[in-house]
């Protein structure tokens, strides 16, 4: 049985409806007189649903969004992993979630001991002297570096430090975030096997040099072998290296980048460590740090603190999730989730690479590129993610990284069975044989989903981004 | 492990396809040399029960009554809105760049910018921020991109303490000053200096109500400034009139997202149309597919990090999309007639223990209007938070460290005005007990 097309809520409202009421209302509520001017056009046209309709809505409305749970989610670099319901209880217990900041620290005792021992687990992992929780999202985490590594040459009175080196590999938020500090983005390129090499990067190597930026293991799923000889360069010649940790699922008890010459890195509390993606936030994007940039971090007590960059203690609700996380599968566990999600995006790239064109044939850990070369009649990476939501598979990402042409990167998570590997690799393989059997029925795909390919052109011209009541029908 | 669907045989199936002999062999790329050699020492495994009950024990009992704000409230959420927050397909999903398999929460996100539209007064609206502060910082940075000549904020001095704070960071490595604008004594409301339109100023920053829970007013700021009101109480957005602003930007906490200890929350930012290509954030359009029905998707996004890198309007990527899908859910089931109920309730409850105060000769700080909080001098009475505070009572939030010696800041909402006769017979009780 289908469920019917449901569009926005503003078509189930009306002023007549009946509201929901906190509590018994006093006789004179609403003729209070208030010292202030009041609204005078009916809160923006805003109107009532009532409880039966709004419960329908957004129920219909989350069936039309695919989920982990129902599903593999194989978007590369976004580590889309089974989300425990543990976390989620334990998150939603009042004595976590209705408390208050400002309140007096007698009862705030348990949330400090958990949010010290979630950052010395976390160091512990990655091999930093110290974590700062307080980013609220991976992007932010390197927002508080990128201002971390500024103040640091800054107070060595380096203020002519501004080039930041970043590989044609790195995520899109390297290069908006060192630009938000003002830094120039100079980008270097891997080599062809995938591989940052030292010797791509020496004419950078000089005073103008504040840092360099490195996914590792990067977007192709590569380790960087050269990491730590770049890493000893960057610091002779004064400059200072980033880790971007969004790959940290392949680094778990494996490596440690605080330890091969990282001197800052930040972590998705969102990817590795199970919090939930909710559609696109929220997320939390703790940073780690050697002691060299210790005196520079939000809230370090020190004179040369950068200052916050969030209010309080940062993402507290995703703290506690990744704290039961953490305890839930210990060192050992962790360990056995790096090695799956290693294995798991081994066991497909072993299956594809028979089907896909492999560009890069470097070894790789967690996640895989393939591309849309020597693909018939045509047909394109596009044709390929789409067709695949008809196989009952969310699309890995695509035309990400960009220095692969017509990228498609599988990114599959230590949680998916044997079962789901194969079941995905099977829909692959079919679809990319109707790349030759069946190329227009591709290029029209998905055929089976509540709406069909969506026209962004017609989105970004004709912006309409609120509701109008003329735009009922 | 646990959370692992993979079994001995399959690990052995695995690796033969693959043509290795060990999973270790897998992790060959990563040279020897930089391996870790000693299992990290983090504690566990820990079973469900055994974990929980070492949470319990833990545990320490929430005050009874506490009336604590400065930029987060303990407002009123249905049971609805958590239950339907927690379905797996709002949960589990991603951000939605596949929009064909995503449309519920595209859907959702422009509810979102409609509803922050309605409530701000401004045309058009992003789908969310991390927070307030962010979004005030946002707010800023953008218009210093509309105003490249400007080299100097101007920001309240009722500025939430920690915004203003989160601002200093992101302004201290750009080429800009920041300036507190003072607050009148009497009424506390900002005094705007009438160069506020000049070229070099990139933009003013009022709250309202501000962090002493005075309503402001931007009518008279002079013409040409760039204004920027921040409101950290959304709740209030349905009595107050909408201010003339260029950005309205602030916290969603207040509607349908619990405290959390401060995070997470959901920011907002509205603004004018003219103003769509400079705005920061995600943002959600409607358009039709291929067979011309109705169809959501993310769009403008020529705007954001992952297509232009280091010349985009902000870096942010996973912003606040569970947060905003709460506060969706939360203003459907309440509509207008809600809303403003719940914020007389509010106003009320607020009016009604400020009057309980001054029977108890304490009095208020400021004479400016103001809707569910405010500042009282406790001096009069200076033993009395602490004796409420044994008793389970917060009142307010002491502003001592603010250099407010005396002061407290207060916050009632309409879970308070449920329970008014008690707080008010607990508040009197203890007073006269001295």
């Amino acid at each position: 049985m289908r469920t019917p097309l449901e569009s926005v809520i503003f078509h189930r409202a009306a002023p007549d409806k009946e509201w929901l009421r906190a509590c018994s209302p006093d006789a004179h509520i609403d003729s209070i007189v208030l010292d202030f001017a009041g609204r005078e056009d009916g809160l923006g046209g805003m109107e009532q649903v009532g409880e039966v309709e709004v419960v329908r809505h957004y129920t219909r409305l989350s069936t039309l969004n695919w989920d982990i749970d129902r599903g593999l989610y194989p978007l590369g670099s976004c580590t889309m992993k089974h989300n425990p319901r543990l976390n989620e209880a334990v998150a939603a217990d009042p004595a976590y979630a209705a408390v208050h900041p400002e309140w007096p620290p007698q009862y705030l005792v348990q949330h400090q001991r958990i949010m010290q021992e979630l950052a010395r687990d976390l160091a512990a992992l990655s091999g930093f002297d110290e974590v700062s929780l307080l980013p609220a999202a991976g992007a932010h985490g390197e927002l508080t570096a990128v201002f971390m590594i500024r103040a640091y040459h800054l107070a060595r009175g380096q203020k002519d430090r501004n080039v930041f080196l970043i590989p044609d590999s790195a995520h899109g938020t390297n290069p908006a975030s060192a630009a938000m500090c003002g830094f120039r983005c100079v980008q270097v390129t891997s080599g062809k096997d995938g591989i940052l090499r030292l010797e791509s990067i020496k004419e950078h190597l000089n005073e103008r040099l504040a840092a360099i930026m490195i996914t590792n293991p990067n977007t192709l799923g590569v380790f960087e072998e050269e990491f730590a000889s770049i890493a000893d360069a960057v610091h002779t010649a004064g400059g200072l290296v980033y880790m971007d940790g969004a790959n940290f699922n392949a680094a778990m008890g494996v490596f440690q980048p605080g330890r091969i010459g990282a001197d800052v890195m930040h972590f998705n509390l969102h990817k590795t460590f199970t919090t939930p993606h909710g559609g696109g936030g929220p997320g939390s994007g703790p940073i780690g740090f050697n002691r060299n940039l210790a005196p520079f971090a939000p809230a370090s007590g020190d004179a040369r603190s950068i200052g916050p960059v969030k209010t309080w203690f940062g993402q507290w609700g995703m703290f506690i999730r990744a704290w039961v996380y953490i305890r839930t599968l210990g060192a050992r566990g962790l360990k056995e989730v790096t090695e799956d999600a290693v294995l798991n995006a081994n066991y497909i790239r072993a299956r594809l690479e028979k089907v896909l064109n492999l560009p890069i044939k470097t070894p790789t850990l967690h996640e895989v590129v393939f591309n849309d070369k020597d693909l018939p009649n045509k047909v394109i990476t596009l044709d390929i993610a789409k067709r695949l939501i008809d196989y009952g598979f969310h699309p890995p990402t695509v035309y990400f990284p960009i220095h692969v042409h017509g990228a498609l990167m599988i990114e599959p998570t230590e949680t998916e069975s044997l079962d789901e590997l194969d079941r995905f690799c099977d829909a692959m393989e079919a679809v990319v044989a109707e790349a030759a059997s069946n190329p227009e029925h591709l290029k029209l795909a998905p055929h089976t989903t509540p709406v069909s390919r969506v026209d962004e052109v017609k989105a970004a011209k004709d912006t309409d981004l609120v509701f109008r009541p003329a735009a009922r029908n | 492990m646990r959370y692992s669907a993979i079994t001995p045989n399959d690990r052995k199936k695995m690796l033969q396809r693959i043509g290795a002999t060990s999973v270790d062999q897998l992790l060959a790329g990563v040279p020897a040399a930089l391996r870790t050699r000693r299992m990290p020492e983090v504690r566990g495994p820990v079973p469900e029960a055994s974990l929980l009950a070492e949470l319990e024990d833990g545990k320490i009992p929430l005050p009874r009554i506490a009336l604590t704000g400065s930029g987060l409230y303990n407002h009123f959420i249905a049971s609805t809105v958590a239950s339907l927050a927690a379905r797996s397909e709002w949960v589990t999903s991603y951000t939605p760049y596949q929009p064909e398999v995503s449309q519920g929460t595209l859907r959702m996100y422009y509810e979102f910018q409609t509803y922050v539209s309605m409530l701000t007064g401004q045309e058009i609206a992003n789908g969310g921020m991390y927070d307030g502060s962010t979004a005030c910082v946002e707010a800023v940075l953008m218009a210093k991109r509309l105003r490249p000549k400007g080299r100097r904020v101007l920001a309240s001095a009722a500025l939430n303490p920690q915004y203003r704070a989160v601002l200093a960071t992101y302004l201290k490595f750009q080429d800009v000053e920041l300036v507190d604008m003072a607050l009148d004594a009497t009424s506390g409301t900002t005094q705007v200096p009438l160069d506020a339109g000049a070229e070099d100023v990139i933009a003013v920053v009022l709250q309202s109500p501000n962090w002493l829970g005075v309503l402001e007013s931007t009518t008279a700021i002079a013409p040409g400034a760039f204004r920027i009101v921040v409101v950290t109480e959304a709740l209030s957005m349905a009595l107050v009139k909408p201010p003339e602003a260029d950005v309205v930007c602030g916290e969603m906490q207040s509607l349908g997202i619990p405290l959390q200890l401060g995070g997470p929350t959901a920011g907002f930012f509205a603004t004018a149309k003219k103003h769509i290509r400079a705005m920061p954030g995600r943002i959600v359009g409607r358009t039709v597919d291929r067979n011309g029905i109705e169809a959501f998707c993310i769009t403008l996004a020529t705007r954001e990090q992952f297509i232009r890198r280091e010349k985009a309007t902000s870096n942010i990527c996973t912003s606040s999309g569970l947060m905003c899908l709460r506060s969706a859910i939360h203003i459907s089931l309440m509509g207008r007639k809600g809303l403003e109920e719940a914020a007389r309730m509010s106003a009320r409850a607020a009016r009604a223990f400020l009057a309980a105060l001054e029977e108890l000769g304490l009095r208020r700080v400021y004479s400016g209007a103001f809707f569910n909080e405010f500042v009282v001098d406790c001096s009069a009475r200076p033993e009395l938070g602490a004796r409420l505070e044994a008793a389970g009572f917060l009142l307010g939030i002491p502003l001592d460290k603010h250099g407010r010696k005396h002061q407290r800041l207060i916050a009632l909402t309409e879970l308070d005005y449920a329970r008014m006769s008690t707080i008010i017979k607990e508040l009197k009780a203890h007073a006269h007990a001295a």
